[in-house]
């Protein structure tokens, strides 16, 4: 039987993830910092809240609803981080945006207008302004270098899918 | 503890089950209209369950599925941001020059046709007049991250 508890922890990590994206939109309105920064401590703030409501009713739970109320929160967080992540950074969905804004453009027109040199240039702009990189007399540098983490895994990932570079 | 490790054998074969399709047959599993059946099948079975524990492993199931539908497409075409990470920390390219011209010589430097090929094969894109445009389903797909976009604030690179 569904208890009303249960019904509570089934909806947590939901509610959860709907809160950091408020807490996200505050961010965005009212800090400086760039969009990824906000994301990020949006993110810790709700995850923190979570545990700590997990250490509060920890006599109430059993071990697998509080591995849910968990992984449930991390799965949310990610797929929000997609959503968030996707409309500025998808190079397929520039293309649609560009198709959208002219139809019946032409591939060539498509190149001639956005290509990899313009990728390249967004990119390298992009990965400064967020402080992964740093520049110094005309070369680049890694300045954050937990960054690696992601590369790692991602590479990882590659290998045991038989992907190649 | 047995519910979570379920949960865990249940991940492992789905995980594992992806590399085989993949590695021998090159089937990616996650397309929008499988992670739609497998989430509607769920949601069909969890309405008639009235086990908690069942209950939430087959969200943890579901979110999963989701997860990897949006990860997948960035461990098959890495994007440009990766490729430009890879460059400078893995092969010490840091000059900007070099940077650049491997940058462009790499699988990356292709992937505006690329992402062309990807957009008509998954029905985003098609064919009309000698040129391109957008289906019914991408506009419905833009007007939703646009919503997501101007109510966050945020801003893309381009267009």
């Amino acid at each position: 039987m569904l208890t009303k508890l249960s019904v509570y922890i089934i909806f947590l990590p939901f509610v959860s993830v709907l809160f950091s994206s408020i807490v996200f939109l505050f961010f965005q309105f009212f800090s400086n910092q760039k969009y990824l920064s906000n994301l990020i401590i949006s993110f810790f703030i709700m995850f923190s809240l979570n545990l700590i409501i997990i250490y509060k009713f920890n006599q109430y739970l059993n071990s697998q609803q509080i591995f849910y109320l968990i992984f449930a929160y991390l799965c949310n967080s990610f797929i929000f981080m997609c959503l968030v992540q996707t409309p500025i950074s998808s190079l397929q969905l520039t293309l649609l945006r560009i198709i959208r804004l002219k139809p019946g453009i032409n591939k060539k027109n498509i190149i001639k207008k956005y290509n990899s040199h313009h990728i390249f240039e967004e990119r390298i702009k992009r990965l400064e302004s967020t402080n992964i990189i740093y520049k110094k007399n005309s070369s680049y540098f890694l300045k954050n270098k937990k960054i690696l983490l992601y590369l790692n895994f991602l590479f990882i990932l590659k290998k045991m899918f038989n992907i190649k570079n | 503890m047995q519910v979570i490790l379920d949960f865990v054998v249940i991940f492992l074969i789905y995980f594992f089950l992806q590399i085989l399709l993949y590695r021998s047959f090159k089937i990616n599993l996650n397309k929008f209209s499988i992670v739609l059946f497998i989430v509607a099948i769920s949601l069909f079975v969890g309405f008639y369950s009235s086990s908690m524990d069942f209950l939430m492993n087959l969200i943890n199931i579901n979110l999963v599925v989701i997860c990897f539908w949006f990860l997948m497409p960035g461990i098959i075409n890495h994007g440009p941001a990766t490729e430009i990470i890879h460059l400078i920390s893995d092969r010490k390219i840091n000059n900007k020059k070099k940077l650049k011209k491997s940058f462009l010589k790499s699988r990356v430097g292709k992937a505006v046709e690329k992402r062309l090929k990807i957009n008509i094969s998954s029905n985003l894109i098609k064919f009309y007049k000698r040129g391109f445009v957008v289906t019914k389903n991408a506009e419905k797909m833009l007007i939703f991250l646009d919503v997501i976009k101007r109510f966050y604030r945020l801003k893309s690179d381009a267009y």
